[in-house]
């Protein structure tokens, strides 16, 4: 019983150990820093979207069409990033938008993740048939160009929001596959695999227990990357009308709506093109923190 | 050492470093890489700069050559006097010249030390190409033939047109040499320029070195962790630790006399390949081997017809280990020692053969079988930081094996926490994480994991290799008392005769996959009967030298 | 190499099949009947409609159409528009060009910044230069391709108006166009300032679409060219007295050129699939916006043969791929066989 709870307790305190490293590297990346902090100030922006946010996303106040933000001249306190062609409050529109943002990213990458691991295992344990079979399939999605790829699945599927998500899930999907073999292959050729191996341990147990464990930080890392990726691929099929549907308040879809005053009235488009372009560079920046603090190589070179 | 003590100091230095310290970066674990180091190089003399692992030796050559890491690693003071010159305070552009063409410099890993993509003669003809010899094409290709011939290296034209990845080990060694003296340098620095060799290469390659240095009284730095080989080539030697020299001397006097202690306690911890006679083990036998076949690629002709390569990594090998014996398997790389030990415990797939462990042949068993018996048999492996898990707390990694067969937690960490008391290790050490820990510390741990399946037969896979030569000892010394308190067979896989003569009771070596002489370590060592054991024993450096019984204060 | 290549051919048949199946099974799992929808508003008599069924077979088993299909692809025939009434094929080869000259000089311009500034960051990294040339380009990274292009047309056309907003030439001009690429065509037509309308026409599509990629190859090469810098033979090198010039260049970016020729491979996709947006934002006729309209009219057969040939064309950049890597690379040439 004692020997039960003093692993328990070390466990934690070794994980809070090996989380201060990690954080103390990451730390060292200040653009990482930045990106961390504009996320996290997004994240409650989105959260608590209904508290902070003047009007309704989708209400449209006929009597200011196309009033300009509040710097620019006949901007007005009430509307301070002003207002679009249908009068909707477009601060309101923007910080509802957010939440599109972590929605997308969070459903395409759980997909991405959960089924691309498993394949990418697969193929790495099964040499032969079931490899080639999957890396082959994994080929042919390549073959298309991805917003093509995912424009096309669109088409077949009906243009949705939640459409779009599959779509850019299955196109992403073979990057985590290959990656994942990749990984696991390089780490079942380490004496430690071969330890276990020796020991008797069942497959599932190497898998999981001993090789995916380190082949997650590449993964974390190629993660937050498709993370923004699909932030990006998402307003491009919103802005093409083939994502979120009007009047939802998406960046992308928000883009579309201003994309015939650009000449006119060229900062209906400023505002979410900045959001879209902050927030994926952001999270590009936290994955390169990540890729610098989870790097392997720079880990042995201090051992 | 050379059998004539050459009178050096009658001449001027041709490099003489004074005071030189230089500075690591912020967070290393020490202010200094190298710290107030003073010393001299001589012409037609090898002085062999020898220390461990972070000693600092490599940097003082870096230093000279101005291959520091800059910017984060920098000379911090002191010079370097070389030509009149002091090559810490002079111009890149400057030390460019001096580069190649005064100074040349050869480096350990033959495989990685030459541009893959380029031609080899390319890569010898930028030396003269650079340094603005006025040499006419022809000139600078009659040149490279000369100095890929001078080298020993046969069909200079055939070699000169390969690429790097199709010469051997020991060729690509050789044209790092050529292109090092190519300019006839009144310098060269060898830093660890055998090391990754195979014995009877490095014994070539040592003979080379100290031949071209005889022809053109060139001074030597030679930079190397092995007695052995400062036995073969030192005139003088220094010996660092932490970025400080310990001692300087002549080498006979060094190795026979040493008078630092940590001077002392490195050469006392050298083996010596001197075996003793051991009382044969007669115990029941815990593992034979019968007519062991594996070979790696198909033999199939591919389907275009390009002939499938056959590699025979086991040919027709028996072998038999008793309880409480060690039985070693020597040979240089490719002769398939390891991959033997790794057909015992079935990590490999052996083609035909029979392994009878305690009756029971482990080649007819199912997977499922396998299992009970997996506890019997265990391994030691090479590389201590491959060989853990990294992102598994040490307790996990001890305690895996028990768990697979069932042992309840409790239980087994009880008993991890007993062995790593037996391997010298404090129990603390079960919930951190690999990379806390030093190379032999990792390497007690994985002995440590190998004992908590109560194994049979212990099988060490270069177990020792990787480290440095005082942790390789008392690794050594663990493993006897272990294998001696348990009773253990053990499989000892080397490529190291030095090691082989102290730990084996019985020596099986091997050449491409067949073992061609078999016999207890005494009788290999001091009679050997085979041709190639012969050779072998041959080119261990300093193979004359005996290393001196050494009395501590 | 050669059995390599014929190797890699191999390998490409079951790639094939799983294309022309997935281009196969689009026109079936599309929801709504193909022939209404080619029917349009107006409805169909019951005889006229069972005609067409079979007129396209979709009558047939759906293995038989598949086979029937792939039988018509084998013969170069990919189908015929719903809309235009033409081949599939040859609106394809009349548009194809434009897209080649926009994603040509797309990645002329992303490999001429790119790459210089990725070995410059290298050499110098720690330095502001690489500071500021890695934000710059995980910026470019970053940015919403289609927001990108709408502000370079603020800018430039809007604000500055020194370019057009769209299209590849002005409409002065009329000539014959036989290569398709309008930078040729505008010459061989002797028209005065036609050439200088095709250029004026071409740089703000190429810029907004070659952003992406040359920030991914000034990314790559850096981290390429770090990585090789830190091998064992660079030190070599160095020791030999080669110049800094040498090292980098001849030694360093010889090596680190595998993974810089991987990326640009794989930036042929992302090229192909930012014309997309690209020449839907600035009107370019080429097959990006061909592929947006077709899916948006409906106009399936286009869709299909279009993702065929778009696949065909990065699978042969692929091939290209890596043949480059066995120019570059002598162990992968000689492991050849």
């Amino acid at each position: 019983m004692n020997v039960e709870s003093s692993t328990n307790q070390t466990q934690q305190s070794a994980m809070m150990a090996m989380l201060a490293s990690f954080w103390f590297e990451f730390r060292q990346n200040k653009g990482a820093l930045y990106g961390l902090i504009f996320i996290s100030i997004l994240a409650f922006i989105a959260i608590f979207a209904d508290f902070i946010s003047p009007y309704d996303p989708i209400e449209q106040y006929r009597d200011v069409l196309k009033l300009p933000p509040i710097w620019a001249e006949g901007g007005s306190w009430a509307h301070i990033l002003g207002t679009d062609a249908l009068g909707r409050d477009m601060l309101s529109r923007m910080i509802y938008g957010s939440r599109y943002s972590f929605y997308i990213g969070s459903i395409v990458i759980f997909f991405c993740l959960t089924i691309g691991i498993v394949l990418g295992l697969l193929a790495a344990f099964n040499r032969g048939f079931i490899e080639n079979t999957i890396m082959r399939l994994m080929d042919i999605i390549l073959a298309f160009p991805s917003l093509l790829m995912a424009l096309a699945l669109v088409a077949v599927l009906g243009p949705s929001l939640e459409n779009a998500m599959i779509a850019i899930a299955v196109v992403f999907i073979p990057h985590f596959v290959r990656l994942t073999r990749a990984q696991a292959l390089a780490e079942l050729g380490k004496d430690y695999v071969a330890s276990s191996r020796s020991m008797g341990a069942s497959t599932f147990r190497l898998m999981f227990i001993n090789v995916l464990p380190n082949c997650m930080a590449p993964i974390i890392v190629q993660a937050t990357m498709s993370f923004s990726s699909a932030i990006l691929d998402a307003a491009a099929l919103g802005f093409l009308g083939m994502g979120a549907q009007p009047p939802s308040p998406e960046w992308g879809t928000m883009l579309a709506d201003a994309r015939q005053y650009i000449l006119s009235d060229p900062w209906m488009m400023g505002v979410p093109g900045l959001a879209i372009l902050f927030t994926v560079l952001s999270i590009n920046l936290i994955g390169d923190g990540l890729r610098d603090a989870l790097d392997p190589k720079m880990k042995t070179a201090k051992g | 050492m050379s059998e004539t003590m050459k009178n050096v100091n009658a001449k001027d230095p041709i490099l003489s470093i004074k005071d030189l310290s230089v500075s690591l970066p912020a967070r290393a674990d020490r202010p200094f890489a190298v710290e107030n180091m003073s010393f001299e190089v001589y012409p037609g003399e090898i002085l062999c700069i020898v220390g461990e692992s972070g000693s600092g030796k490599s940097m003082s050559s870096n230093a000279v050559m101005g291959l520091l890491p800059k910017p984060h690693v920098n000379i911090a003071s002191g010079e370097i006097l070389f030509e009149g010159q002091d090559l810490a305070q002079i111009s890149d552009r400057q030390m460019q010249s001096i580069r190649g063409s005064k100074i040349g410099m050869i480096f350990q890993e033959p495989m990685t030390a030459l541009n893959p993509v380029m031609k080899v003669n390319k890569q010898l003809e930028e030396v003269f190409n650079s340094h603005h010899l006025k040499l006419s094409k022809k000139q600078v290709k009659a040149k490279i033939i000369e100095m890929l011939d001078d080298v020993g290296l046969p069909d200079p034209s055939i070699i000169g047109n390969s690429y790097p990845f199709e010469l051997s080990g020991g060729q690509r060694q050789r044209v790092m040499i050529a292109m090092a003296l190519a300019l006839e340098p009144k310098l060269l620095i060898a830093d660890e320029p055998t090391t990754a060799l195979d014995v009877t290469t490095q014994a070539q390659i040592l003979k080379l070195i100290a031949q071209l240095q005889d022809k053109h009284d060139m001074g030597v730095i030679f930079i190397t962790h092995d007695f052995g080989v400062v036995a073969e080539i030192a005139d003088r030697v220094i010996v660092m630790q932490l970025g400080k020299i310990v001692e300087q001397g002549p080498a006979e006097q060094v190795l026979n006399r040493p008078e630092h202690p940590y001077t002392k306690k490195l050469i006392s911890t050298v083996p010596s390949l001197t075996a003793k006679k051991k009382e044969p083990v007669t115990a029941d036998v815990v593992v034979s081997v019968k007519n062991l076949f594996k070979t790696y690629g198909s033999g199939k002709k591919s389907f275009f017809g390009a002939p499938g390569r056959v590699v025979h990594a086991a040919k027709d090998v028996s072998l038999e280990i008793r309880k409480g014996e060690t039985l070693g398997l020597v040979g240089e790389s490719g002769s398939g020692k390891s991959t033997v030990g790794r057909c015992i415990i079935r990590l490999h797939e052996s083609d035909s053969g029979v392994i009878d462990f305690h009756g029971q042949d482990l080649l007819s068993l199912t997977d499922k079988e396998m299992m009970p018996l997996r506890q019997h048999i265990q391994m030691i492996f090479q590389d201590p930081y491959a060989s853990l898990n990294p992102r598994r707390k040490i307790g996990d990694i001890i305690t895996e094996g028990p768990t697979i067969h069932g042992v309840p937690k409790a239980e087994s960490w009880k008993k991890a926490e007993e062995l790593l008391e037996i391997v010298g290790l404090d129990k603390y050490a079960l919930k951190r994480y690999p990379h806390e820990f030093s190379g032999g510390q990792r390497q007690r741990i994985g002995i440590a994991r190998a004992l908590a399946m109560s194994p049979k037969l212990l099988i060490a896979d270069e177990a020792v290799s990787a480290l440095d030569v005082s942790v390789q000892a008392q690794v050594l010394q663990l493993l006897d008392e272990i294998k001696t308190k348990m009773d253990l067979a053990m499989l000892f896989v080397t490529h190291d005769l030095r090691v082989a003569a102290q730990v084996c009771d019985n020596i099986a070596v091997m050449r491409l996959g067949e073992i061609v002489e078999y016999g207890p370590t005494y009788e290999v060592f001091t009679n050997p009967q085979h041709e190639y054991t012969k050779s072998l024993l041959e080119a261990v450096p300093g193979k004359e030298w005996v290393v001196p019984e050494l009395v501590f204060d | 190499m050669f059995s390599f290549l014929f190797r890699r051919m191999l390998v490409l048949i079951p790639t094939y099949i799983g294309i022309t199946l997935i281009a196969f099974a689009f026109i079936h799992v599309i929801p709504g009947d193909p022939i209404l929808v080619m029917a349009g508003e107006r409805g169909l008599p019951p005889e006229k409609y069972a005609e067409l069924m079979h007129a396209f077979g979709f009558d047939q088993p759906l293995w038989k159409q598949y086979l029937d299909y792939v039988g018509q692809l084998l013969q170069g025939n990919f189908g015929v528009s719903f809309v235009t009434g033409r081949p599939v094929l040859d609106e394809f080869f009349e548009l194809f060009p434009a897209t080649v000259e926009l994603a040509f000089f797309a990645l002329f311009f992303a490999l001429l910044i790119g790459i210089p500034a990725g070995i410059i960051a290298a050499v110098k990294r720690g330095t502001f230069f690489d500071h500021s040339l890695m934000t710059i380009s995980l910026t470019g990274f970053s940015m919403p391709l289609f927001w990108w292009a709408l502000l370079l047309i603020v800018f430039f056309s809007g604000y500055l108006g020194w370019t057009p907003v769209s299209g590849r030439m002005s409409a002065l001009y009329f000539f014959e166009t036989p290569t398709g690429f309008m930078l040729i065509d505008s010459l061989l037509s002797g028209e005065e300032g036609a050439f200088k309308s095709a250029v004026m026409h071409l740089i703000l599509p190429a810029v907004a679409l070659g952003t992406i990629p040359m920030a991914t190859f000034a990314r790559q090469s850096r981290s390429a060219m770090l990585e090789t810098l830190n091998e064992d033979f660079i030190k070599t090198a160095r020791a030999k007295g080669l110049s800094p010039f040498r090292v980098t260049i001849v030694h360093a970016f010889r090596n680190a050129l595998i993974p810089i020729v991987t990326v640009i491979g794989l930036s042929v996709g992302v090229l192909l699939g930012g014309a997309i947006l690209t020449e839907t934002i600035f009107s370019w006729p080429g097959i990006g916006k061909w592929m947006v309209d077709s899916i948006f009219r409906r106009d399936y057969p286009v869709v299909q043969g279009g993702l065929i040939l778009i696949a065909t064309i990065v699978i042969i950049v692929n091939l290209i791929v890596d043949v480059l890597y066995g120019i570059i690379d002598p162990r992968i040439r000689r492991q050849g066989h």
